[in-house]
């Protein structure tokens, strides 16, 4: 298992398969438990190269976290969604449905 | 038939008479604070003989309703200086509404001032005993002496610094294991009970009328109805967000909203998040083993179970609980990223009877004016023991954030009424901050919890950077949850009522079924809005006024990163929120 704050890169292309395309990079974090969908569970953050174009649904497609389990994403610390399309550099944060007091 | 108990501490006398009929339907916070807008003379000294000290458990509490055993305490605030209930969840509570006691009001202050006395409750009423040896004994002490001499009881009780009329000092109830650990913590109601001389409260249930319900038939229909959508909800359900994290689970979305104020307020985003988050708390359950767990309960019959008990390394307990505001105020908000240190700060205010969120946000004030370093967990821990030693530095602290804030010529005093604000930012969440600045409590997150739809989507999504719509969302907050503070459940139980129609449908039969009534909807927003009222107007007696309902003015005027963000509801807007 990864620990906190160690950093993994993961990989995640488009149905083109990436050729001729441009990559971007981005750090993923994703929280309270949704990591344990990964191959090997993160707590975050992870760096992933994404192909230009994806959103943030096709990332976490590509990582296999269902979609029904996402509640909330954040995007360099805005609330956004699911069809945020990824920039260079973004900070992504995906939660399942979390609550407390 | 419904009971309510006085206790005079004047007279050392206790009475027991019939519940008033005017009270018949109340319960909790709504019942709390009629009493003391009806009996406590708003210009009174909190600290004084004319101030009261009153308890109430919810409507639903005692019986089988899931998540119900929450008790409201009320008096006027030695902190805000007006009306204050605090609640917390306690097998003390499900005992008292057993015996059938819907009130308790405690008054008068004991002529000799080196005396104590607890106050002894079973089916046959209730007695005063001397306990002067408990005089200036903390928290783990009275309650390990409680355990000695009343074992079967449930407990309440104040520390060393609720005697000594420290405003940061809270009641401290028993957990379902007996720990000093359940508080009634906000506005220093502990404080107003220790000058009272009374030491604490021990209740025995056995050979009791249980509660009195009208149409057992229609409270088992609605307790079944709840506890179905207390099942069904991501939130609530076995394994779910506060089950298997605990409400820490909220530092890091938080954090990452920007929202999460960082050392006294001058950042929403802390770089220690991860480490201090509820994910790294079950880890550390997980790694640690022994006597640590995650989905602990305060009380039997929560279904939730959003406590925990943190482990030291060896697998020893160190503290129940680490819950997300305590986990804030004495972490983030100090700029401490270490976990096993925010634990013994929190152990610590449990043990000296204080309410972490002031706690957290007096010792950020201290940090501000350079009594030590943003970060110094170590040196953090040594100022809270300054505070359990009642040193003149002590009391300082232990009078709050503003008062400190005041001894050390510090601006940047995150208070409202005087009272330290929670564990989100408002320059970042802008309908908590309405919440902040209005309710009758001081700034207090449980009063109306926008956060469910500005951060987690839960119950509709507004964007919490934005103002609109931000004094109906607050308003609206506001009112529901002070009818839940009236029902005796848990406020954790609210992501399930707002989400599942039949959720809030079987709370409200539960109480129907208790009461004999026929409440609906407009009932709680009834019961919500008189509640508020009553509140609004003890404290306009009291002298607050409108100029009260506002933020620090450095909220008007720092920028908040990661935003940039001022606090920008207008006056306008906030006079608008409880205005009926
Ligand atoms: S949800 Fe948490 S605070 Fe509420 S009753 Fe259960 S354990 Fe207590």
């Amino acid at each position: 298992m990864v620990k906190t704050g160690e950093t993994k890169v993961l990989k995640v292309s488009g149905p083109e398969g990436g050729k001729r395309l441009r990559f971007l990079t981005v750090t993923l974090s994703l929280y309270a438990g949704l990591d344990r969908h990964l191959s090997s569970p993160a707590r975050g953050p992870l760096t992933v190269e994404v192909q230009q174009g994806l959103r943030v649904a096709d990332v976490l497609e590509g990582l296999r976290v269902p979609r029904e389990e996402v509640k909330v994403v954040i995007v360099n610390h805005r609330l956004a969604g699911l069809d945020h399309v990824l920039a260079d550099g973004d900070r992504v944060a995906v939660f399942p449905t979390v609550a407390g007091g | 038939m419904s009971k309510l108990m006085r206790v005079n501490l004047s007279t050392l006398t206790v009475t027991t008479q019939d519940l008033p009929a005017e009270y018949a339907e109340m319960g909790g916070r709504w019942l709390t604070s009629t009493i003391v807008a009806r009996e406590v003379d708003p210009t009174c000294h909190p600290l004084g003989p004319n101030n009261k000290v009153v308890f109430a458990p919810g409507i639903v509490t005692g019986t089988t309703a899931p998540c119900s055993g929450r008790i409201s305490v009320g008096g006027k605030s030695p902190l805000t200086m007006g009306i204050k209930e605090a609640n917390a969840g306690t097998p003390f509570s499900q005992k008292l509404a057993r015996l059938g006691i819907r009130a308790l009001v405690v008054e008068g202050e004991v002529t000799d001032r080196s005396k104590r006395y607890v106050l002894e409750i079973d089916k046959d009423g209730g007695r005063l005993v001397e306990a002067s040896d408990l005089a200036g004994k903390h928290m783990e002490e009275t309650f390990a002496e409680f355990g000695k001499r009343y074992p079967g009881h449930a407990w309440c009780g104040v520390s060393a610094a609720g005697e000594a009329g420290l405003p940061l000092a809270g009641v401290c109830f028993s957990d379902a294991e007996k720990r000093p650990s359940r508080y009634a913590g906000r506005g220093g109601l502990g404080a107003v009970m220790g000058r009272k001389g009374l030491k604490g409260i021990v209740v025995d249930d056995s050979g009791g009328p249980g509660v009195a319900v009208k149409d057992p038939d229609r409270l088992k229909e609605g307790s079944r109805k709840l506890a179905d959508a207390l099942g069904r909800h991501d939130v609530t359900k076995p394994g779910g967000a506060l089950n298997s994290f605990g409400t820490a689970v909220l530092i890091n979305i938080l954090n990452e909203a920007g929202g999460l104020p960082t050392r006294n307020f001058s950042s929403g985003v802390f770089e220690g998040a991860q480490k201090i988050s509820g994910e790294a708390i079950a880890e550390a359950v997980a790694e640690r083993g022994g006597k640590g767990m995650v989905g602990h309960r305060c009380h039997d019959g929560c279904v939730i179970q959003c406590s925990n008990v943190y482990p030291r390394p060896d697998g020893e307990e160190h503290v129940s609980c680490v819950e997300y505001e305590s986990d804030w105020a004495l972490g983030a908000n100090l700029g401490v990223d270490d976990l096993d240190d925010i634990a013994e700060m929190v152990r610590l205010c449990n043990d000296y009877g204080l309410d972490t969120i002031e706690a957290g946000v007096t010792l950020g004030v201290a940090m501000e004016a350079g009594l030590a370093d943003f970060g110094d967990g170590k040196r953090a821990i040594t100022l809270l023991q300054e505070i359990g030693r009642l040193t003149t530095l002590g009391r300082i602290l232990g009078n709050g954030a503003a008062f400190t804030g005041r001894a050390f010529g510090v601006t940047r005093v995150p208070a409202v009424k005087g009272q330290g604000m929670p564990a989100y930012e408002p320059r970042a969440v802008k309908g908590i901050g309405a919440t902040y600045m209005t309710s009758p409590m001081g700034a207090d997150h449980t009063a109306g919890y926008t956060i469910a739809s500005e951060i987690l989507g839960v119950g509709g999504k507004t964007d919490p950077l934005a103002t609109e719509g931000k004094v109906e969302l607050s308003r609206n907050f506001q009112t529901t949850t002070a009818w839940i503070d009236a029902s005796g459940f848990c406020l954790f139980t609210a992501f399930a009522l707002i989400d599942i129609p039949s959720g809030f449908e079987g709370a409200l039969e539960a109480c129907n079924g208790v009461l004999g009534t026929r409440w609906t909807m407009d009932d709680v927003t009834r019961i919500g809005s008189e509640i508020l009222k009553t509140e609004a107007e003890f404290n306009r007696k009291a002298g607050l006024s409108a100029a009260d309902d506002r933020p620090p003015e450095f909220m008007r005027l720092e920028k908040l990163p990661p935003h940039g963000h001022v606090y920008d509801l207008s006056d306008d807007e906030l006079d608008e929120v409880l205005n009926f």
